[in-house]
C-alpha cells in the first residue's frame, strides 16, 4: 500500500529497473554483433534466458524483498523486533520489504517472453512454472548465504557478492561453460538448477526436466529454512533500540 | 594548521581501513567470488573466439581480453558497498545531520571513508583477479611502466566513481527514492565500462564515443593501460578523466551547498 502512497518513488523504481534491463539488452546486442553464435547460442536465446531470469527475479524481490537484509539484521541485532511476534521469523523478515523495482523486472520479463519465446497458452504456462521455481531457488539461495551471518558475524557484503554470482551465471550463454565451472554451477553455486534448467524448459520442454527443477528448488527451500532456524538458535541480541512505525 | 586539517581525514581513512580487517571472512569471500566471475568470463570469451574461428578481435587476443576484463572486475570491487545507497539512506533517516555536525567537510569525510573501506578489498581483489587470469590464460605483458600508469588511472577512476556516488546519494535531498538512478548508473558502468565486454572490441564508432564517457574511465581505462600500455592512449585517458573529474566535482559542490539548505529537522 505504501507503494501507491509514494507513487513517484514507485514509478521511478519500476521504470528505472526497466531501463536497467534495457541496458543489459544493449550490452548483449553489442556482444552478439561480434559473436553471432556461441556454441549454438544466439541473441534470441540470450534474450529468453535474460527475460525469464528477470521475471523470476522480479517475482522474488517484489514479494520477498526483505530477504536482502537478513545478514544486516543478524549482525546488528535487528531480528529482536521479529522475534517478539508469534509469526515465523523468516517469512516475516522476507515479507517485511517490497522492492518496487521488481515490477520493472516483471514487465520486462513478460515483454521479452512475448517477443522472443513461444507466446501460446502452453508456452505461457511453462514460462510461469519455470519462473516460479527459479524465484523459489533464488530466495532459498539468498537465505542460505545470508544465514552464514549467524555463524561468522558480519557477512553482508560477501553474501551479496555470492548471491550476485549466482545471478551472474544466469545472464551469460550457458553453452560456454565447461569443466570445473560446470561442476560448480551444479553444486556450490547451483545456477544450473535455479536459472539455466528453467530456461531449457521454456526452449525445449520435457517433463523429466520439470521434475528435476521442481524437486531441486523445493529441496533447497527446505534446506534454507532448516539452516535459518538452526542459525536462529545461535542468534544473540544486541543493545540496538529500534522503532518500527 | 593545515596538517591538523589533513590529519582528521587521515584518521577517518585509517579507522575505516582497520574496520575492514575485523570482518576478514566477509572481505575474503567477496574477493573469492570475483575469481568465479572471471572464470565465467574467460570461458565465455574462449568459446566466443573459438565459435567464430578468430584468434584476434580488433587486435586483441583472448588472453588480452580476459586479462582486461579480469582487472576491470577486480577494480570493480570499489563499487561495493554502494556509497550512494548508504548516503541516501542516511539522508532519508536524518542521520546525515550527525555527519554534517562533524568538524570537517562532509564530502571529504565521505571520500576518505570510501578509500579507507575500499583499499584492502581492492588489494586482495587485484591479487585474486590477477591469479585467476594467470591460471586461466597465462601471463600478460604488464611492465613496471604500465603498472604505474594503470595505478594512477585507477586512483583517478576511483575518485570519479566516489564523486558520482556522492552526487547520486545527495539526490535523496530532492527525490524520495534514488534507487532507479543508482541502478541505471550501475548498468551503464557494467555495459559501457568494460566489466563484461571491453570497449576495445566495440565497433570503431561506438568505441570512440564510449571511451569519452565517464563510465569507461572508472575502471576500464586502468585495466587497458595496465595490460596494453601506450603513452598516447594513457594521455588520452588521463585527459578524459581530468575533464570528467572537473565537471562532476563542480556539480557535487553546487549540489551539496544546495542540499544543506533543504535539511529540515523533525522532533522526536
Amino acid at each position: 500500500m505504501s507503494a501507491f502512497e509514494y507513487r513517484a518513488a514507485f514509478l521511478t523504481q519500476a521504470i528505472g529497473m526497466m531501463l536497467n534491463d534495457i541496458c543489459w539488452v544493449a550490452c548483449w546486442w553489442i556482444y552478439h554483433q561480434k559473436f553471432p553464435v556461441v556454441n549454438g547460442w544466439q541473441f534470441e536465446d540470450t534474450m529468453i534466458l535474460f527475460g525469464l531470469n528477470c521475471f523470476a527475479f522480479g517475482l522474488f524481490v517484489t514479494f520477498l524483498g526483505g530477504s536482502f537484509d537478513i545478514s544486516r539484521m543478524i549482525y546488528r541485532g535487528e531480528l529482536d523486533y521479529y522475534l517478539t511476534f508469534p509469526k515465523n521469523v523468516l517469512w516475516h523478515v522476507a515479507l517485511s520489504n517490497v522492492l518496487f523495482s521488481g515490477v520493472g523486472d516483471i514487465v520486462y520479463g513478460i515483454g521479452a517472453f512475448f517477443v522472443f519465446a513461444d507466446p501460446s497458452l502452453e508456452g505461457v504456462i511453462i514460462f510461469m512454472l519455470a519462473a516460479i521455481f527459479a524465484a523459489i531457488g533464488m530466495f532459498s539461495f539468498m537465505v542460505i548465504v545470508h544465514s552464514i551471518s549467524f555463524f561468522v558475524g558480519n557477512f553482508q557484503e560477501a553474501a551479496e557478492s555470492i548471491f550476485w554470482t549466482l545471478i551472474t551465471f544466469g545472464i551469460y550463454p550457458p553453452s560456454a561453460f565447461k569443466g570445473g565451472l560446470k561442476l560448480i554451477i551444479c553444486t556450490v553455486v547451483p545456477a544450473w538448477f535455479v536459472l539455466i534448467m528453467p530456461v531449457e524448459l521454456v526452449r525445449n520442454f520435457e517433463w523429466q526436466n520439470l521434475a528435476i527443477v521442481a524437486l531441486f528448488n523445493i529441496g533447497m527451500l527446505a534446506f534454507a529454512i532448516t539452516l535459518f532456524n538452526y542459525g536462529l538458535k545461535r542468534y544473540e541480541s544486541g543493545n540496538l533500540v529500534q522503532a518500527k512505525i | 594548521m593545515f596538517s591538523k586539517k589533513v590529519r582528521k581525514y587521515w584518521e577517518v581513512f585509517w579507522i575505516n581501513l582497520r574496520t575492514e580487517h575485523v570482518y576478514l571472512i566477509n572481505m575474503l569471500a567477496r574477493v573469492t567470488f570475483i575469481g568465479f566471475r572471471i572464470w565465467i568470463l574467460a570461458q565465455l570469451y574462449e568459446a566466443s573466439f573459438k565459435s567464430q574461428y578468430l584468434s584476434e578481435v580488433e587486435g586483441f587476443t583472448v588472453s588480452t581480453v580476459v586479462w582486461m576484463v579480469a582487472l576491470t572486475q577486480s577494480f570493480g570491487i570499489l563499487t561495493s558497498p554502494d556509497m550512494a545507497k548508504l548516503i541516501s539512506e542516511e539522508v532519508k533517516r536524518g542521520d546525515v545531520t550527525y555527519s554534517l555536525l562533524r568538524p570537517g567537510s562532509y564530502i571529504l569525510l565521505q571520500y576518505f571513508t570510501f578509500w579507507g573501506r575500499s583499499l584492502m578489498p581492492l588489494f586482495w581483489s587485484i591479487c585474486t583477479g590477477a591469479l585467476a587470469a594467470w591460471l586461466l590464460v597465462g601471463t600478460a605483458p604488464i611492465s613496471f611502466e604500465s603498472f604505474c600508469a594503470g595505478a594512477l588511472l585507477l586512483f583517478l577512476g576511483g575518485t570519479l566513481h566516489a564523486i558520482i556516488q556522492l552526487i547520486l546519494g545527495l539526490l535523496a535531498f530532492w527525490l524520495e527514492e534514488v534507487s532507479a538512478f543508482r541502478w541505471i548508473y550501475q548498468k551503464l558502468y557494467i555495459a559501457l565500462g568494460g566489466m563484461i565486454l571491453p570497449p576495445a572490441i566495440f565497433p570503431d564508432w561506438m568505441r570512440t564515443v564510449v571511451e569519452r564517457l565517464p563510465f569507461a574511465q572508472l575502471f576500464y581505462s586502468a585495466s587497458e593501460i595496465t595490460v596494453r600500455f601506450s603513452s598516447e592512449k594513457f594521455l588520452q585517458f588521463i585527459s578524459i578523466q581530468l575533464f570528467w573529474l572537473c565537471c562532476t566535482s563542480l556539480v557535487l559542490v553546487c549540489m551539496f551547498r544546495s542540499s544543506v539548505k533543504r535539511i529540515s529537522l523533525n522532533g522526536g
